[in-house]
C-alpha cells in the first residue's frame, strides 16, 4: 500500500491528531507516574534506524519526542528499577515490571493453512486468529483469573495479547514461561509430524474446553474451508500424523475412495472411532487421535518467547504498520468473529476521514453559524471504536484500583502522584 | 547472620532448644547457623557437602536410571562408599524427625555445609546455577522419602500458602478436578489444597493440575511440587543474601581463601567444554559431516538448506560454534554467507548481525554465554518451523529413520538408536551414533555437543596421526592441513570469501594448531583457569569458563537478545 516516503507525510498528522496520548499515559501509568516514567520505549525511525531505552517522565515528554522523531514503530518494553534513559548498562538496571503478553503470528500456521502463505491473510484464515482469542482468552480469564486483557490487531497477520492484572505484570521470567507452556499445546519442530500429544485416559479441562471451542466450527472451517483433506498434498501432510505404517496405507486406501476433504475427514473419524472400540491390542494409540488432530489443525499457535520473558519488546497499540498503513487497534474479544482484518482503518483512511470532516465542518459553520465545539478528532473518524474498547479496558482498570484502594491494599508508595 | 563468629576456635553447644532449631529431618535453611566452630569442622562440611552435591549431579545425569527410586538408591551407595553416611541418612529420613543426638547432629551438619555452599557459590551466576539445581534435586530425593506425615508437619511449619480445602469445595469442582489432576482415579479418596498457580509452576507448565481463578488445586500426592518450587525460590533469594553478608568475612584470609577454592576441589569430574583450538569456518561443512554430533549436523544442514535459521536454532548452533573455536569474526561471516541466498548483507547486519555479537557478550548485558548443553537442549521447547532441539527427542520416529540412513547409518544400528531414543536414553542414542560414525565407541560418556565434538577431533587426529584408517574422518584432516583441491576446498567456497581464505593461510599457526588434539577435555578449574587463559590465542579475549553441563539447566537468562529476534519475526 503506502509506501515510506507517503507514510513520512501523514505520520506528522497521526501522532498529532489522532494518537491517543492521554488515554496511553493513563494506560501505562497505572495510576502511578513513576511507573511510568520508568518504562522502556523503543522507536524504529525511517531508514530501519533502531533506539531502545527510551523513557519519558510524563505525557507531554513522550509526545513531544514521538512528534520530534516520527518513528514508524513504537515498541513497549518493560517497566525497570531505574529509569531506562539515564541508568541504562548500570549493573543492577533490570526489569521489574511488565505485561503478560501473547503474539500470534499467521505465518505459525502455515503448516495448516492452505488459502494464504507469509505475509497474506484473508477472511478464510482470519478464522484461526479468532479461534485463538477466544481460546486465549478463555484460558487466561477462567483459568488464571485475569481480568484486564487487552486485545490488539498486530497490524497485519496477527494478534497480540495484553494481560494488564498486576497480578500478571509483576510475574517472574519462570511464571511467565510456565503459563506459555501450559497455553502452549502444539509442540513440536520440523522433524515432528505429530505435534499434540495428550497423555493420560483424561484430557485436561483447559483442553476440553478448547476443544468446546473448536468442535463446532471445525469442520467447516478446516475440514471443507482450508480444504484439509482435499489435496494430495494436504493427504501427505496428514498420514504422517497416524502411529504406524499399516494405519498409514489402510486410511490412504480409505482416502482414495472419497473424493472430498469432508467425506474423507469423516472416513478418518469412523476408522478411528472402530479402532478405539475394537479393543485394538494399541488401542492407546487412539483415544485421543481424533482430538489431537483437530488441535493440531486449530489451536492457537504462541510465539512463546515473546512470553516468557520481561523484557522482551512488543509493538505498541496505535501503532501504525510501517508496511500496511493499518492501526494496530485493541478489539474486543468477545466480538472478534465480527473483525475483519480489511476493515482496519489505515493511516490514509483516517487522514482523509479526518480532512472531509474538516471541510464538512467549515461548510456547515459558514451556512449555520454554529457555535464551535471542539469535538476529539479521533472521534471524526474510524479510529473512534477501537478508542471506545480502549477506554472501556481503562475504566476497569481504574476501578479496580478504585476498590483495592478503598480497601487499603494498595500501599502508600504506588498512591504517589 | 554473622558469620565471622565462625573463626574462633571454640566449639559451640548451645544444648537448650535444639529440637525447636531442626524440628524436621528436611530444612527449608530460612535462617543462617549462628555460633562457633574450628575452622577445620568448617572445612571439612563444606567439602563434604559439595561432594554430596557433585554424586547427586552424577547420578542424575546416568541415564540407566529411570525411576526416582533408582536415582535415589544409587545415590546412597555412592555416598556410603564416600564416607557420607550422614548424607545416605539424611536421604532417607522419613520425616519422623527422631530427637537423639546422632539425628540432630546430622542436621546441624546439614545446615551449616549449607549455608557454607551458599558462601562459595553466591557470586558466579554459572557457578550458582549449578549449585541450586543440585540443591534442589538434593532435596527433591529427600522429600520422596518423608512419610504422609512427616510431609503435613512439613507444611504446618514451613507457613506456606498452602491450605487444604473442604469437602464442599472439592464437590462442587469434582468433575474438573478428576479430569485434570494427573493420575489421580479416585478423586474421592485424596486430600486436596489450594494454592496460588505461581507456587507450583512445574504442575502448571506440565498441565498436570486444575486451576481456577488463579489458584491451582493440588493433590497430596503433588505436594511436593509445592515444596521444590519453594524451595528453589526461598534459595534464590538467599544466595543474593549471601552476596552481602560474603563482606561480614571477606576480611579473613582463612576463609575466603578456602571459599574460592572449594569449587574446584573435584575437578576431575567437571567436563569442560571449550576448544582451545580455532576453528576456521571453510572447514564447517566437511566437520558437521565428520565431527558435529546429530543436533549440530541437523542445524547446520537446516541452515543451507533454507539460508535461515529461527532464533532459537542460531542460539544454539551458534554457541555450539564458539564453543569450538569460531572467532566472532569468523562467526559473522559464516552467518553472513549462509544467510546470504535471503538476506541481503546489510539487512543480515541490522537484523542479525547484533545477536551474534551477542553469543560473544559484545552487546546487551556482555554476559559471556556458554555452549549448551545437553540436558538443556533436550528439554528446550521446539515450535514449528523450527528445527533445533535434540534430534532423538525432538524428531518423530520416521524422521529420524530418514535422516539416519541418508547419513549411511544401517538398518541393524538403526533400531538400536531408534530404541534409544523411544525409551528417552538420549544419551545413549547419541552415544550410538558417534559410534557408528566413527567405527569405534567415545571414550566417556558425551554430555554435551562439545564435548561431541571434542571427542571426534580427538580420534581423528590420532587415526591422522597413526596414519591408519583411510576413510573420510581422515579426509578431513589431510584437507585441514591445507591440501587444495578436493571436496572441501570446493566446499569452502561457499561459506567464505576468497580474502578470509588468503587471510586464513596468512595464519598458518592456527592451521597447524586446528590439526592437534584438542587440550582441553577434561579437568579445568578454576585456579588452573587462569594459567590456561595464556594459552588462548589472542583473538579470544572473551573470559572463557569451564563449564558443567548441569549448570545449563534451567536459565531461562537469554531474553535479552530475543529482543532483536521480535524484530527479525515482524515486519
Amino acid at each position: 500500500m503506502g509506501d515510506v516516503s507517503d507514510l513520512l507525510d501523514l505520520l506528522p498528522v497521526y501522532y498529532s491528531r489522532l494518537f491517543p496520548f492521554a488515554d496511553y499515559h493513563r494506560w501505562l501509568s497505572y495510576g502511578n507516574a513513576a511507573t511510568f516514567s520508568k518504562r522502556e520505549f523503543s522507536f524504529t525511525l525511517s531508514d530501519d534506524i533502531y533506539i531502545r531505552y527510551q523513557s519519558f517522565h510524563d505525557q507531554k515528554g513522550l509526545s513531544d519526542e514521538i512528534k520530534r522523531l516520527l518513528p514508524h514503530k513504537i515498541d513497549i518494553g518493560a517497566v525497570y528499577n531505574a529509569q531506562p534513559k539515564d541508568q541504562r548498562r548500570g549493573p543492577n538496571f533490570q526489569p521489574v515490571e511488565r505485561e503478560l503478553v501473547f503474539d500470534i503470528d499467521m505465518t505459525d500456521y502455515d503448516e495448516v493453512r492452505t488459502c494464504c502463505k507469509g505475509a497474506d491473510i484473508c477472511n478464510k484464515c482470519w478464522k484461526f486468529m479468532s479461534l485463538a482469542c477466544k481460546i486465549l482468552d478463555s484460558a487466561l480469564r477462567l483459568d488464571f483469573g485475569y481480568k484486564h486483557i487487552l486485545w490488539v490487531f498486530s497490524g497485519r497477520r496477527g494478534i497480540h495479547c495484553w494481560v494488564c492484572d498486576s497480578a500478571a505484570r509483576t510475574l517472574s521470567g519462570q511464571v511467565r514461561a510456565a503459563v506459555a507452556e501450559y497455553l502452549q499445546v502444539i509442540g513440536g519442530g520440523e522433524f515432528m509430524k505429530k505435534k499434540v500429544h495428550l497423555t493420560g485416559d483424561k484430557i485436561h479441562h483447559s483442553i476440553k474446553r478448547a476443544l468446546d471451542i473448536i468442535d463446532p466450527i471445525f469442520v467447516e472451517m478446516c475440514v471443507k474451508e482450508q480444504n484439509m483433506l482435499g489435496t494430495e498434498e494436504g493427504i501427505e501432510k496428514f498420514l504422517p500424523i497416524l502411529p504406524n505404517e499399516e494405519d498409514k496405507q489402510e486410511m490412504k486406501a480409505l482416502f482414495n475412495k472419497e473424493s472430498t476433504s469432508e467425506a474423507r475427514w469423516h472416513a478418518f473419524v469412523q476408522y478411528i472411532e472402530s479402532k478405539r472400540t475394537e479393543g485394538d491390542r494399541k488401542w492407546y494409540l487412539y483415544r485421543h487421535l481424533i482430538e489431537e488432530v483437530k488441535l493440531q489443525y486449530s489451536y492457537p499457535r504462541l510465539d512463546i518467547n515473546v512470553s516468557k520473558g520481561l523484557n522482551h519488546l512488543l509493538k505498541s497499540p496505535f501503532c501504525v504498520h510501517p508496511k500496511t498503513g493499518k492501526i494496530c487497534i485493541p478489539f474486543n474479544a468477545n466480538v472478534v468473529d465480527k473483525f475483519d482484518p480489511d476493515k482496519v482503518p489505515t493511516i490514509m483512511t483516517l487522514i482523509e476521514e479526518i480532512n472531509a470532516y474538516d471541510v464538512r465542518d467549515k461548510a456547515e459553520e459558514e451556512t449555520y453559524e454554529l457555535n464551535k465545539k471542539r469535538i476529539k478528532d479521533y472521534k471524526k473518524t474510524s479510529l473512534n471504536k477501537s478508542l471506545h474498547v480502549f477506554q472501556e479496558f481503562l475504566r476497569h482498570l481504574e476501578a479496580e484500583r478504585r476498590e483495592e484502594r478503598l480497601k487499603g491494599k494498595l500501599s502508600v508508595d504506588s498512591m504517589e502522584f | 547472620m554473622d558469620y565471622t563468629a565462625r573463626k574462633r576456635h571454640t566449639t559451640i553447644i548451645d544444648t537448650n532448644g535444639r529440637e525447636n532449631d531442626y524440628p524436621h529431618d528436611i530444612q527449608m535453611y530460612n535462617v543462617p547457623p549462628v555460633g562457633e566452630m574450628s575452622l577445620e569442622e568448617f572445612q571439612e562440611l563444606g567439602f563434604d557437602r559439595l561432594k554430596a552435591l557433585r554424586l547427586v549431579e552424577t547420578t542424575n545425569c546416568r541415564s540407566d536410571l529411570k525411576t526416582l527410586e533408582d536415582r535415589k538408591k544409587a545415590l546412597c551407595d555412592s555416598l556410603k562408599s564416600d564416607g557420607l553416611k550422614y548424607y545416605a541418612n539424611l536421604l532417607y529420613a522419613d520425616g519422623s524427625n527422631p530427637q537423639s543426638e546422632e539425628h540432630l547432629q546430622t542436621r546441624k551438619k546439614d545446615h551449616i555445609s549449607h549455608f557454607i555452599l551458599r558462601l562459595v557459590y553466591c557470586h558466579d551466576i554459572e557457578q550458582s546455577k549449578w549449585f541450586i539445581n543440585q540443591e534442589v534435586e538434593f532435596f527433591k530425593l529427600r522429600f520422596s522419602s518423608l512419610e504422609k506425615k512427616g510431609i503435613e508437619y512439613l507444611l504446618n511449619i514451613s507457613n506456606l500458602d498452602c491450605l487444604p480445602i473442604s469437602q464442599n469445595e472439592k464437590l462442587e469442582m469434582k468433575e474438573e478436578l478428576s479430569l485434570s489432576s494427573g493420575k489421580v482415579t479416585n478423586i474421592d479418596i485424596v486430600d486436596i489444597y489450594k494454592v496460588p498457580f505461581e507456587k507450583v509452576i512445574d504442575l502448571v507448565r506440565g498441565r498436570k493440575i486444575y486451576l481456577k481463578a488463579g489458584m491451582a488445586y493440588v493433590t497430596h500426592m503433588d505436594l511436593s511440587s509445592v515444596f521444590i518450587c519453594y524451595f528453589r525460590e526461598n534459595l534464590i533469594a538467599g544466595l543474593e543474601n549471601a552476596k552481602m553478608l560474603y563482606d561480614n568475612i571477606s576480611d579473613d584470609e582463612r576463609l575466603t581463601r578456602y571459599l574460592t577454592g572449594l569449587p574446584s576441589a573435584f575437578s576431575g569430574m567437571a567436563r569442560v567444554v571449550w576448544s582451545t583450538t580455532t576453528t576456521p569456518i571453510d572447514k564447517l561443512h566437511d566437520l558437521s559431516k565428520t565431527s558435529y554430533p546429530l543436533c549440530m549436523r541437523t542445524l547446520h544442514e537446516a541452515l543451507c538448506t533454507n539460508s535461515h535459521l529461527r532464533n532459537s536454532g542460531r542460539m544454539q548452533y551458534g554457541l555450539f560454534l564458539k564453543g569450538i573455536g569460531v572467532t566472532l569474526e569468523d562467526a559473522l561471516h559464516f552467518w553472513r554467507d549462509a544467510f546470504s541466498k535471503k538476506t541481503d548483507g546489510s539487512a543480515f547486519d541490522k537484523k542479525y548481525a547484533y545477536s551474534i555479537r551477542h553469543y560473544y557478550g559484545k552487546e546487551g548485558r556482555q554476559t559471556n554465554y556458554t555452549p549448551y548443553g545437553c540436558q538443556k537442549i533436550i528439554s528446550s521447547s521446539v515450535g514449528p518451523g523450527e528445527y533445533h532441539g535434540c534430534p532423538f527427542r525432538h524428531m518423530d520416529r520416521d524422521s529420524l529413520c530418514q535422516k539416519l540412513t541418508s547419513y549411511g547409518v544401517f538398518a541393524s544400528n538403526m533400531t538400536e538408536i531408534l530404541d534409544f531414543a523411544k525409551d528417552a536414553q538420549y544419551h545413549l542414542a547419541c552415544a550410538k551414533y558417534f559410534e557408528v560414525i566413527h567405527n569405534k565407541p567415545a571414550s566417556k560418556p558425551l554430555l554435551h555437543p562439545n564435548a561431541y565434538f571434542a571427542e571426534s577431533r580427538a580420534i581423528s587426529t590420532e587415526d591422522d596421526s597413526n596414519g591408519k584408517d583411510f576413510d573420510n574422518k581422515d579426509k578431513f584432516s589431510q584437507n585441514a592441513i591445507g591440501t587444495p583441491g578436493g571436496l572441501s576446498s570446493r566446499k569452502s567456497d561457499r561459506y567464505s570469501t576468497p580474502s578470509r581464505n588468503s587471510d586464513f593461510t596468512g595464519t598458518p599457526k592456527r592451521n597447524n594448531k586446528f590439526s592437534t588434539p584438542s587440550r582441553n577435555i577434561d579437568t579445568i578449574d578454576t585456579p588452573l583457569r587462569k594459567v590456561q587463559k595464556t594459552n588462548y590465542t589472542p583473538s579470544k579475549k572473551t573470559k572463557m569458563t569451564p563449564v558443567n553441563i548441569a549448570e545449563m539447566l534451567n536459565d531461562d537468562d537469554f531474553t535479552d537478545f530475543m529482543d532483536v529476534d521480535l524484530m527479525d519475526q515482524k515486519s
